[in-house]
C-alpha cells in the first residue's frame, strides 16, 4: 500500500493517522504544530514516551534478516524496537526463541499504532506517525497463541523485561487460568495491561479475555465521529474507547515486507490506550495523581489519571457502551492538568491561549488544537472551566 | 488412430474437470453445508488413522450465486502458517477470490474447525483460541472458491499438552465463524460432523 492510500493528515511525505490526531496525541511530542501548518513530526526534546517500555504480546513484528544475520526492521519502526521473543508451547514444555518474525502482519500493525516514527526522524522523512513515537517496544509473539504462551510472555515481561505496559489485541470466549494468575502477577509488579474488548460476538456482556479480567483495562473501539464501532464488544468491564476503525498503521509479513494498511478493529483501539499511558509514564509525574506521594509515576497513578482525563462519550460518566470514555492523551500528559504550554504553572497564558482560540473547532482560522483541552472538537465554556479550575496550579 | 485421440480427449477433459472442483477428489469423505450464497465444504484424505500420521484436512467456501459476495471475518488467525510449530501445516488455492489486503489471502487461515471425540470432549476448537481482534473482507466472484488444506500432526497435537492419541472414534466439523456476510447480521456457518477412528 503507499502512502497516499492511508487515511488521516498528509503532510509532504509523513501521514498523521486520523486516531492519533482525534486522541490529541500530537500535541504532546509535536508541540510547534498547533497552527496545523507545519510538517508532522517529533520534537526532540518532546516527550513521545522515551523511558517507557511497552510488550506487545502478538504475532511478532516484520523483519528481515540479512547475510550477516543483522536484522532490519520496518523503517518506520526501527527506532523504537527494543527486541522481541517468540513463545511456543508444545508437549508441556515452553520454548522462548529468539526469533519473533511476524508472519500474520497484526503485531507489526499494532506496534505502528502505538510507535512509528516516519524512518526514525532522519531526513526526506516519510511515513507515519504513531502516538507515542519514541516508545521502546518488545515485540514477543506467541506462536500458536495457546494460553500457556500468552501466560508465559506476561511474566516475561514484568519478570525479565520490566516493561511498564503491556498490550494484547487477541480475544477469546475462553478463560485461562494461567493467563488470569499472569496478569494478576503484572498488576502486583506495576505494570498496566491493556487489551482490547473484542469484535466478536456482538451486543451487551460480551467482552472478550484477558479484557474481562480486572487486572486488565478493556479498551473498545470508536470511529471517526467518536461512535462505538458496531464490531466492538461492550460491557460493565469496559474502561475505555480509543480509534479502532480505519487506522493507519505499518504492515509486514515474512513474504510482504515493510508496508502500511488501513485496518479496523478493537486491536487497534488498545495500541491507542497503551501509548497514551505510555505517554504520561514518560512525563514528570503529576502531583495531584502521585498518590503515594513519591515523585514517581505507578500503574494505578496513571490509570487514574487517564480515567480523569477522558472524553466522556454516551450518557454521563462510565457506561457499558464506552466506558469512562475516549482516551485523551494531550489532557492525561498535561501537568498540572490545564498548562498547555508547559511552563509547568497553570497562569493567565494558559487562559488567554484559550481566550484567543474561543469559539473556534478543527479547520476555523482561530482554531488551536492545545485550548480543545477536552478534545470535543470545540474550544468551548469546558475548556475554559478547566483552566479555570485548575488556575494557579504549579510545580513548586 | 480416431479412438485414441477421442479417449485422450476424453482424459484430459476428465482431469480439467477434476483439477476444477473446488474441494480436491480426496480419498476420504466430505461433507457441505449451503448458506447461500455460500456453501462451506470440509472433507478428509482418509476415515482411518494411525496415531503417527497427519490427519488432512480440506476446506472449500464457495459463492454459489450469480453475484459477488463480500464476507467480513471479525476476527483472524494464523494457525498452519507457522514453520516453527510442527502440528499444524496449511496451504492455499482460491480462484475468484481475494482479500481487503492482497497478501492476506495465504497467510491467514480462514477457516474454522471443531474436533470432538466420541464423548463430544473438545478435542481441538479452533473458535476458543486467541484470535487476533482484527476484521477482514473476503470477497467472492460469482462460482470463486477459497481452498485451504490443512495437515495436522495427531501425534503432535495430543503431545500438546503432554498426551498421546487416543485409540477411539472422533468427529471433525468445519466452520466459519463470527461472520457478516455483505451487511448481513453476523453468523456462524458450521458443517455437518464428519467421523474417523485413530488405530
Amino acid at each position: 500500500m503507499v502512502l497516499s492510500a492511508l487515511v488521516g493528515s498528509a503532510r509532504g511525505n509523513v501521514v498523521l493517522g486520523w486516531g492519533v490526531e482525534r486522541i490529541r496525541a500530537y500535541c504532546v511530542w509535536d508541540n510547534d504544530n498547533w497552527n496545523m501548518t507545519n510538517p508532522w513530526d517529533v520534537d526532540s526534546g518532546a516527550d513521545a514516551g522515551q523511558n517507557v517500555s511497552i510488550a506487545v504480546i502478538d504475532s511478532g513484528v516484520d523483519y528481515l534478516t540479512d547475510d550477516q544475520g543483522q536484522i532490519h526492521y520496518h523503517p518506520d519502526l526501527a527506532a523504537n524496537i527494543a527486541g522481541g521473543k517468540g513463545f511456543l508451547y508444545l508437549v508441556e514444555y515452553l520454548q522462548i526463541l529468539n526469533a519473533y518474525d511476524d508472519e500474520i502482519g497484526h503485531g507489526t500493525e499494532v506496534i505502528g499504532v502505538i510507535a512509528a516514527v516516519v524512518n526514525g526522524l532522519g531526513a526526506n522523512q516519510s511515513g507515519i506517525i504513531g502516538a507515542a513515537p519514541k516508545t521502546h517496544i518488545w515485540a514477543l509473539r506467541t506462536y500458536g497463541n495457546r494460553p500457556q504462551e500468552i501466560a508465559a510472555a506476561i511474566n516475561y515481561s514484568v519478570d525479565v523485561l520490566g516493561v511498564q505496559i503491556i498490550n494484547i489485541s487477541l480475544q477469546s470466549d475462553d478463560n485461562y487460568s494461567e493467563i488470569f494468575t499472569a496478569c494478576n502477577h503484572a498488576l502486583a509488579r506495576g505494570a498496566l495491561i491493556f487489551a482490547c474488548s473484542g469484535n466478536f460476538p456482538p451486543g451487551n456482556g460480551t467482552i472478550t479475555y484477558p479484557a474481562l479480567y480486572n487486572s486488565v483495562i478493556a479498551v473498545g473501539a470508536t470511529c471517526e465521529n467518536d461512535s462505538r464501532a458496531s464490531f466492538s464488544n461492550y460491557g460493565p468491564k469496559l474502561c475505555f474507547m480509543a480509534p479502532g476503525f480505519e487506522i493507519n498503521t505499518t504492515y509486514g509479513t515474512t513474504n510482504h515486507h515493510f508496508s502500511y494498511i488501513v485496518d479496523n478493529g478493537t486491536s487497534f483501539a488498545a495500541p491507542h490506550a497503551s501509548a497514551t499511558a505510555a505517554l504520561i509514564w514518560s512525563s514528570k509525574v503529576d502531583p495531584n495523581f502521585d498518590f503515594n506521594h513519591d515523585g514517581m509515576w505507578e500503574n494505578d497513578e496513571v490509570w487514574a489519571k487517564m480515567i480523569t482525563t477522558t472524553l466522556d462519550l454516551g450518557p454521563p460518566g462510565k457506561d457499558n457502551e464506552t466506558g469512562w470514555g475516549l482516551v485523551n492523551a494531550w489532557l492525561s500528559y498535561q501537568r498540572p492538568i490545564g498548562d498547555i504550554n508547559n511552563n509547568n504553572v497553570v497562569d493567565g497564558t494558559d487562559l488567554s491561549i484559550v481566550a484567543s482560540a474561543f469559539g473556534s473547532w478543527p479547520g476555523s482560522p482561530r482554531w488551536d488544537p492545545r485550548a480543545d483541552v477536552d478534545i470535543d472538537e470545540v474550544v468551548d465554556g469546558t475548556d475554559m472551566a478547566i483552566i479555570a479550575r485548575h488556575f494557579g496550579e504549579g510545580d513548586p | 488412430m480416431a479412438t485414441v485421440v477421442i479417449i485422450a480427449l476424453l482424459c484430459t477433459g476428465a482431469y480439467a474437470y477434476w483439477v476444477s472442483l473446488p474441494l480436491p477428489r480426496t480419498a476420504g469423505p466430505r461433507v457441505s453445508i449451503t448458506s447461500t450464497p455460500l456453501q462451506l465444504s470440509i472433507g478428509l484424505d482418509k476415515t482411518e488413522y494411525a496415531a503417527t500420521d497427519n490427519l488432512t484436512v480440506y476446506f472449500s467456501l464457495r459463492n454459489i450465486s450469480n453475484k459477488t459476495v463480500t464476507l467480513t471475518e471479525h476476527v483472524r488467525y494464523g494457525l498452519g502458517l507457522e514453520p516453527l510449530d510442527p502440528v499444524f501445516r496449511a496451504t492455499t488455492s482460491a480462484e475468484g477470490a481475494s482479500t481487503s489486503e492482497p497478501n492476506m489471502i495465504n497467510t491467514l487461515f480462514h477457516f474454522h474447525f471443531r474436533w470432538v471425540d466420541s464423548n463430544g470432549t473438545v478435542i481441538y476448537d479452533t473458535t476458543s483460541l486467541f484470535l487476533y481482534s482484527a476484521l477482514y473482507d473476503i470477497v467472492l466472484a460469482p462460482d470463486g472458491y477459497l481452498n485451504q488444506t490443512l495437515h495436522i500432526s495427531i501425534p503432535g497435537l495430543f503431545g500438546i499438552d503432554g498426551q498421546s492419541p487416543r485409540i477411539e472414534a472422533y468427529q471433525i466439523s468445519g466452520m466459519l465463524y463470527g461472520v457478516t456476510i455483505s451487511g448481513s447480521n453476523e453468523l456462524t456457518i458450521e458443517t455437518p460432523s464428519i467421523g474417523f477412528t485413530i488405530q
